[in-house]
């Protein structure tokens, strides 16, 4: 997309769920940052220079790396300049991390906090105030849930915070746990939805793999398995209570993919009926958690070659078109932008994904209206 | 949605021993008495209760809530013994009460190679082969076996598919349990599609507990209840089947098929279609991947059915499965007895198109072990029109 | 439970519905009973199932309405429950016995007929009465 194209009316009106911003480099973030943490990682006079404040990915595209190829600045990694990002297409872009993200999985857990602190402030400081399109999502680090939680009342409170991104899976446990509670208080505390991201696992600090039956050789098989966590953590965010506890609380799969939902939600259904003494809290089936609370993106389906296949697998649960948020996945390398997108889309679906669902999802500031989620069930005679 | 008349075979279903010593008594000497010396002079214990060793690693407690030890209650027989031990019980609940042509007996769950001995794991394995050809396929010719190979000693488990693999009546090898915590397509396993190649034998990967330690059923995290555990059992499979194709299993062995089973099916085309996506760079990554993705599994890679995904509507799953072309010439029957997740046959008879009958309860399932020639003795008609759809 | 009656049981009183009486049908001695044991017995021509469970004794249709498979062999246990935002409590209520069905355990309340982990499945159920001993069932209810 290039200056001189004039966008759609789609384009224009999107919501972007799903872009990235990224801060450059360690020193991006100093100032942000209390003196004697600052002083640490700048390492004036180290050879090593300032100390990177991330974790590593276990998989890299080989191809062209992770990032678009004109997504690059004069300077700076992709996502890092700020004018390149207010020429993305959209009405409202909900800045996420994707690289910023592997600050959530360091080792050193008070660092990591010190880190996701530091670019909370950055971003409020340096992005929201910057562009009206802009807005963003609380950096946590999941490895101390009552810090995570510290954070998101410290600057969850910003209007134009519209959720949290929940990052790394700190503790090495599907994120319903008990453990992670705290997080999830906070959040319905201030009203703000949780993003998970593909590569919550994926990273080489945490000590679960990112898909099953051993470690992937390929970065391809990385795209099409790497959601596999998170399928995990969305069953377990239902069947440990978060949404009994929370029933107002929405969270967002973004990149997992989504051509594995109906059998996914069959599967999970017939397992809860039969293990429902394992999980006694929960009011209603399963599946009904998931279209209550839960979301997904457009950014990580599995199109096949020919895309329709893939709506009619959809179709076959009621309503999905509810379900879907439009997101873009710039800069990586696999981006698409919404007029791409709508246009496999249903007309009947695309004013609710390329805008509509996002709408009610985002904790918008208060000009910004948003309703509640409502109850719904797996089956086709709710409609 | 018609009923099904026609001959079945089925994929999967659960034999077992009646006490552990049924298999002990094959394992040479000293095995026999590393086997048996906890036990010695004590009386006999339940399934599941302490002991040093067994005929079952040590499993993870998830599931251990299940009613009725995850068993069909019927199945148990009137004796005290364990479901799926005997043998008259099955013949009348599965063989003789539907029209049964064959059967594949898969051990419960045939994961003795599991065990964190390993090579005690390889012992076994012969050991339970030897009990399942003496006493269960004689009695009766519908029923057909699997070569129980460890996995964590692939160099044995070739061994022991070249020991067995002329024997007919065990037409596959069976693949249960990750024993390197790799998937089943990496090369660290190449030798055992080798000797199964080698010897016409097919593959079955059915779903099991891996070695214990790091639970790689399902990822994100240990499970913490039987839901999650459960319900994300197909994680596996999708990457087995990647692994497969990336590592070039199809391409060193061209006729070799896997068929998976209890790891359900819907979750096929989210694995077809992130591959066929990822095309370009698959063949970048991996220089073995010479075809498209789908290609290679409707050409190599069978699902079977149970447990078949129940949505609310019973077309919902045909409507996935005419979504993914080709998808219904992927699947194999199989019920699973005697375990509680048992797909009855008339059940999904009624779930399914009436023109998908002889393919699912049928063909497939001929073709893949490679027995038209037999189909067409016993029916006297080429096996696609055995049947009658 | 009263003294000197086997297993305890007392005469349960007979309903009367409108100005019809029930159709009451001998179905076996109560004796045959065993607390919690499903026994499926045939009246009338259909299979029923009845089960004793702390004094009282309950007949259900024996189909379970999943995949119409029988109730012989099911076992029964109390009903447990949370309350609403009791996550991680579990509670009990003995005066709410549960079937389990033997194939796939999905489970019925055996005093409302109602499906636990289905709302739209529901078993028939039948009054049933105590007579000289005997186990009368109200195959019209």
């Amino acid at each position: 997309m290039t200056d001189s194209a004039r966008p759609s009316d789609v384009a224009r009106s999107a919501i972007d769920s799903g872009i990235f911003h990224e801060w450059s480099s360690t020193l991006t973030l100093t100032p942000y940052m209390e003196p004697a943490w600052r002083e640490l990682v700048t390492r004036k006079g180290d050879r090593g220079g300032p100390l990177r404040l991330a974790t590593n990915w276990l998989y890299r595209n080989p191809m062209h790396g992770n990032k678009a190829a004109d997504s690059y600045p004069a300077q700076g990694i992709p996502g890092s300049d700020r004018e390149m990002l207010a020429k993305r297409p959209g009405d409202r872009l909900v800045l996420g991390y994707d690289e910023g993200l592997l600050a959530t999985g360091f080792a050193y857990h008070y660092l990591s906090r010190a880190a996701v602190r530091a670019a909370n402030d950055w971003t409020i400081d340096q992005w929201l105030g910057h562009d009206p399109r802009f807005y963003g999502l609380v950096l946590v680090s999941t490895g101390m849930p009552e810090e995570a939680a510290a954070e998101i009342r410290r600057v969850g409170t910003h209007e134009r915070m519209v959720g949290i991104a929940l990052g790394a899976n700190g503790l090495g446990l599907p994120f319903g746990h008990p453990a992670y509670h705290p997080i999830y208080k906070a959040a319905s505390e201030l009203k703000l939805p949780i993003v998970i991201q593909v590569g919550s696992d994926a990273m080489t600090d945490m000590i679960v793999p990112p898909m099953a039956g051993g470690l992937a050789t390929t970065y391809a098989e990385y795209k099409v398995l790497g959601g596999q966590p998170s399928m995990t953590h969305a069953v377990s965010l239902i069947t440990e209570g978060v949404f009994d506890n929370h029933p107002d609380l929405r969270v967002l799969m973004l990149g997992c993919g989504v051509a594995w939902l109906p059998g996914f939600l069959w599967r999970l259904d017939w397992w809860w009926k039969t293990n429902k003494l394992e999980a006694p809290w929960m009011q209603m089936p399963a599946s009904e958690y998931f279209l209550r609370n839960m979301r997904i993106t457009t950014y990580g389906f599995e199109w096949p070659r020919e895309p329709e296949r893939l709506i009619r697998a959809l179709k076959t649960i009621p309503k999905i078109e509810d379900l879907l948020l439009y997101a873009s996945g710039w800069p990586n390398a696999d981006f698409e932008d919404p007029d791409g997108v709508a246009a496999r889309l249903p007309e009947t679906w695309r004013d609710k994904v390329m805008h509509g669902n996002a709408q009610a999802f985002f904790r918008w500031p208060a000009t910004a209206s948003t309703g509640g989620p409502t109850k719904r069930k797996l089956s086709s005679e709710s409609r | 949605m018609a009923s099904y008349t026609g001959p079945i075979i089925d994929l999967d279903i659960h034999n077992k021993w009646k006490q552990e010593s049924d298999v002990y008594q094959y394992l040479p000497k000293q095995w026999r008495e590393y086997a048996e010396a906890w036990a010695a002079g004590k009386p006999p214990t339940a399934e599941g209760a302490v002991r040093s060793v067994g005929l079952r690693p040590p499993n993870l407690t998830v599931g251990s809530l299940l009613p009725n030890a995850a068993r069909l209650v019927s199945s148990f027989p009137a004796d005290g013994s364990l479901p799926g031990s005997d043998y008259e019980l099955l013949r009348d609940q599965i063989l003789d009460k539907h029209n049964y042509w064959r059967a594949i007996l898969n051990h419960d769950l045939g994961e003795y190679g599991q065990h964190m001995n390993q090579y005690f794991g390889v012992e076994l394995c012969r050991a339970a082969n030897e009990w399942c050809m003496e006493r269960w396929l004689p009695l009766d010719e519908r029923l057909y076996a699997v070569i129980v190979v460890p996995t964590s000693m692939p160099l044995e488990a070739a061994k022991e598919i070249r020991r067995l693999g002329s024997n007919p009546r065990l037409p596959a090898v069976l693949l249960a349990g990750n024993g390197f915590g790799k998937p089943f397509g990496d090369p660290v396993y190449h030798p055992i599609y080798e000797a199964a190649a080698e010897m016409g034998k097919s593959l079955i990967c059915h779903v099991a507990t891996d070695r214990p330690g790091p639970q790689i059923t399902e990822v994100g995290g240990l499970a913490s209840n039987g839901i999650v555990y459960s319900s994300q059992i197909s994680q596996g499979a999708m990457h087995y089947v990647t692994s497969y194709i990336v590592h070039g299993v199809f391409e060193k062995y061209p006729t070799l098929k896997v068929v998976f089973e209890e790891f359900g099916t819907a979750w096929i085309p989210a694995v077809m279609w992130g591959l066929d996506r990822q095309y370009e760079l698959l063949r970048h990554e991996s220089p073995w991947v010479k075809r498209w993705p789908s290609e290679y599994m409707h050409d190599h890679i069978r699902v079977a059915t149970q447990p078949f995904e129940e949505s609310p509507d019973p077309e919902g799953m045909i409507e996935v499965i005419r979504a993914a072309e080709g998808m219904e010439d992927m699947l194999c029957f199989s019920t699973d007895y005697p375990h509680l997740t048992f797909d009855d046959p008339n059940y999904i008879a009624r779930l399914l198109p009436a023109e998908w009958h002889s393919k699912i309860f049928f063909d497939n399932a001929c073709d893949f072990f490679g027995w038209q020639k037999d189909a067409k003795a016993a029916f006297g008609v080429k096996s696609s029109a055995v049947g009658g759809a | 439970m009263a003294e000197g009656c086997k297993g305890g049981l007392w005469r349960q009183v007979i309903r009367r519905r409108g100005c019809l009486d029930e159709l009451l049908v001998d179905a076996c001695s109560v004796a045959e009973l065993e607390e919690g044991r499903p026994k499926v017995v045939k009246v009338k021509g259909r299979e029923i199932t009845v089960i004793q469970w702390r004094d009282e004794v309950y007949a259900v249709r024996n189909i379970c309405p999943h995949q119409t498979q029988s109730f012989k062999g099911a076992h029964v246990r109390p009903g447990f429950a949370s309350k609403p935002g009791g996550v991680g409590e579990l509670s009990m209520d003995q005066s709410e016995p549960v079937l389990v069905c033997p194939v796939h355990t999905w489970s019925f309340n055996l005093r409302s007929g109602q499906c636990t982990v289905d709302e739209s499945l529901r078993i028939r159920r039948y009054d049933t009465a105590i007579e000289d001993g005997r186990l009368l069932i109200d195959v019209s209810s």
